[in-house]
């Protein structure tokens, strides 16, 4: 049979349209083409907590390197465009509004601190753009619920509190605590959220608190002041850099006190830097193993990352790494349940049908659901023993409530 | 306060008075010989420890030996800044040479950054952070390191400046340059001296720091104390640079007792201002007469 030449010509017009409008489907799709899928991220590249968004940058590229040298997702590649917020909040929210503004990406993955990330949740919730905060712990994140807003790796700032308090009164059997906290967002929800939590399940208050700046390099009065306090044990609550110091001095000043520090502070560079001092300092710990742990994941993860950053200084891979490598493999397990047909409303659905899931044991298990978007609630706590990091072995009994306000609703 | 928490507070001030100092007075120098404020100088601390963490993890230079490399090196970046980017920009409006100053300032952190990043490392081998009990005292030796090495330099820089030739030159071309060519002093030669010598002294800040803080790519930012420091001491004094980044040191101490973390700098700038009220010129700073 001989199709005639006009039947030819307007198959081949539909046919054109359907490919067009294929393609301007995906196109209609902010950060989503035929071929890639544009995430934004932002974090500190520069200034004194460049560790985190270093760290969270290259963690994040391995993934990404991982996931594209699979196939990537859906016959789509990931391609992360990265910003320097320099952990200002101010900066971090030109850099998201430049992201999704300017370079029109998909989602925005957060690989930022509290300070920074606050500054730009109003922004992304009011313009619904998905938002994966994964090192951030201010509770900003995910109170009120929002529907794109998501958080992943670190744990939120409520749980400090309940876990760092259970741990202090009913593992270290304290009843004074002296907290030296800095004055940005990550030690003052840390030192706020344990202080209201041993109020409220010990009936207990700090016998003293003070305060330091970020950037300073004596901190002789703070610790005269604990010293006159008589406590049994002393939080610390920042950044490595001040932490490392106040944990030397504080010994220097004659302080035997146990010390127990944040998050930032479990790392080789405490011992490095504090020496003898930092023996028996405690700190939590947001992945299943140490960095240096001889677990076959973290193998295979510390030669992947080498491999790609061969000129890598000491102290790399930190804990940064790990949590964004981690988090980006959520975001692309995400992207794969979504499907071809990717829209945002399709992806933060997606993210809500994981439950326990994780790459391997490089990550604590993430969980999501239509009513809540916390994804970890996992803390251990690690001390420096015999100048090494090692787990303490101590497990909460308490449940944690942070998920009470989002049932209550 | 009883007096062994005083005499505690009073060596932590000191010891921080002691890095303020040696800033100040090559801040102060430069200023002097040149009229310039070198926005540069913050990045010269930060130079000077990076080079002596540089000569200890690759040489596997000691302490001592790899402060001595790091503050020779570092005379000779000021040097070299001094001939390539001040002196061509000599005839240029002020606040160009300013400006340049701030962009070597910033060239010299980022290259830095490219190599070691944002990590906190050490100079391996400092001396011991024992502690030395002195009563009921506990004293970090490296305070005590840092106080005498501090007033040994400043001792020798003050007979520098009275008794040598080229001591006497410098402060000749830093009272007036033309003067000082017209008695035949080789005032381009003195002015590269003059960078160098700064810039070596803030080295030596640097590696004085080193084992107190570590070595971080932003302890630059200690040039905003000096900057202080010779302004209360009096910008145009050598001597008040010296006596200012003490005071401050101190100040900073004794405030950090009685007030908090936040607070703690509103108490020290607050003496500052009051100081400045009472002596604007700072306090051996001098008004210069001029004839009208």
């Amino acid at each position: 049979m001989k199709i005639s030449k006009r039947r030819m010509l307007s198959a081949l017009a539909a046919g054109c349209v359907l490919a067009l409008t294929d393609v301007a489907i995906a196109q209609n799709v902010n950060g989503v083409t035929d071929t890639e899928i544009l995430i934004g991220s932002h974090g500190p590249l520069t200034g004194p907590a460049a560790y985190i968004g270093l760290g969270a940058r290259s963690g994040l590229e391995l993934a990404v390197e991982e996931i594209n040298s699979a196939g990537g997702i859906h016959g789509r590649k990931l391609k992360v465009l990265f910003e320097d917020d320099g952990f200002s909040p101010a900066k971090a929210l030109g850099a998201v509004k430049k992201l999704v503004e300017d370079n029109k990406v998909f989602m925005i993955f957060g690989a930022s601190g509290s300070n920074p990330t606050i500054g730009t949740l109003d922004y992304l919730r009011e313009e619904k753009v998905p938002t994966y905060v994964s090192l951030a712990s201010a509770p900003a994140v995910t109170h009120p619920f929002s529907h794109y807003l998501f958080r992943g790796a670190t744990v939120e700032a409520r749980l400090y509190g309940e876990r760092f308090s259970e741990f202090l009164v009913e593992y270290n059997k304290v009843k004074r605590l002296a907290i030296i906290a800095g004055t940005d967002e990550l030690p003052k929800n840390e030192a706020d959220a344990t202080t209201r939590e041993m109020k409220k399940n010990y009936n207990m208050e700090p016998v003293i608190r003070v305060e330091y700046k970020v950037g300073d390099t004596d901190f002789t009065p703070q610790l005269l002041k604990i010293r006159d306090a008589n406590p049994d044990l002393i939080m610390i609550n920042g950044n490595l850099t001040e932490a490392v110091i106040i944990v030397r001095q504080a010994r220097e000043l004659g302080l035997k006190q146990p010390l127990f520090g944040s998050g930032t502070m479990v790392d080789n560079a405490m011992i490095a830097k504090a020496g003898a001092a930092a023996e028996g300092f405690m700190g939590p710990w947001f992945v299943p193993h140490f960095i240096d742990s001889t677990q076959p994941d973290m193998v295979k993860f510390r030669e992947a990352w080498n491999k790609l950053n061969p000129n890598a200084p000491v102290g790399r891979p930190n804990i940064f790494d790990y949590m964004a490598y981690g988090d980006m493999h959520v975001v692309a397990e995400g992207l794969r349940r979504a499907g071809r047909d990717l829209t945002r409303d399709k992806f933060v659905a997606a993210l809500e049908t994981l439950d326990n899931w994780r790459i391997s044991e490089v990550a604590q298990p993430r969980t999501f659901t239509d009513w809540h978007h916390v994804g970890n609630l996992n803390i251990q706590m690690m001390v420096v023993k015999d100048g090494k990091w090692v787990p303490v072995p101590w497990k909460p009994s308490r449940e944690s409530a942070v998920l009470d306000d989002f049932r209550k609703k | 306060m009883s007096i062994a928490i005083a005499f505690q507070l009073f060596i932590a001030g000191l010891s921080t008075g002691s890095i303020y100092a040696l800033v100040a007075l090559g801040l102060a120098l430069v200023f002097k010989a040149t009229g310039i404020l070198n926005f540069a100088h913050g990045e010269f601390v930060t130079l000077g420890a990076y080079l002596g963490l540089f000569a200890s993890y690759y040489f596997g230079l000691t302490y001592p030996p790899a402060l001595l490399v790091a503050v020779l090196l570092s005379a000779l970046a000021g040097l070299l800044m001094e001939w390539s980017v001040v002196r061509p920009l000599i005839t240029a409006p002020p606040f160009t040479v300013v400006i340049a100053t701030l962009a070597v300032g910033l060239s010299v952190k980022n290259i830095l950054r490219l190599s070691w990043q944002e990590n906190l490392s050490t100079i391996p081998g400092t001396i011991s952070h024992a502690p030395i009990a002195i009563g009921p005292l506990s004293v970090n030796p490296q305070y005590l390191v840092v106080i005498a090495v501090s007033f040994v330099l400043l001792g020798m820089l003050g007979l520098f400046f009275k008794f040598t030739s080229l001591g006497i030159a410098m402060r000749a071309v830093s009272e007036d340059q033309r003067a000082a060519r017209l008695v035949g002093i080789n005032v381009e030669l003195v002015l590269m001296l003059t960078f160098a010598t700064s810039a070596g002294m803030a080295a030596l800040a640097g590696l004085l720091l080193a084992p107190l803080t570590g070595v971080h790519i932003e302890m630059g930012w200690i040039v905003v104390k000096a900057l202080v420091a010779a302004v209360l001491g009096g910008f145009t004094s050598l001597p008040g640079a010296v006596v200012g980044g003490l005071l401050l040191g101190l100040a900073e101490a004794f405030c950090g007792l009685f007030l908090d973390g936040v607070t703690r700098d509103l108490g020290v700038f607050g003496l500052l201002i009051i100081a400045l009220l009472v002596r604007p010129h700072g306090l051996f700073g001098r008004s210069e007469a001029r004839r009208v």
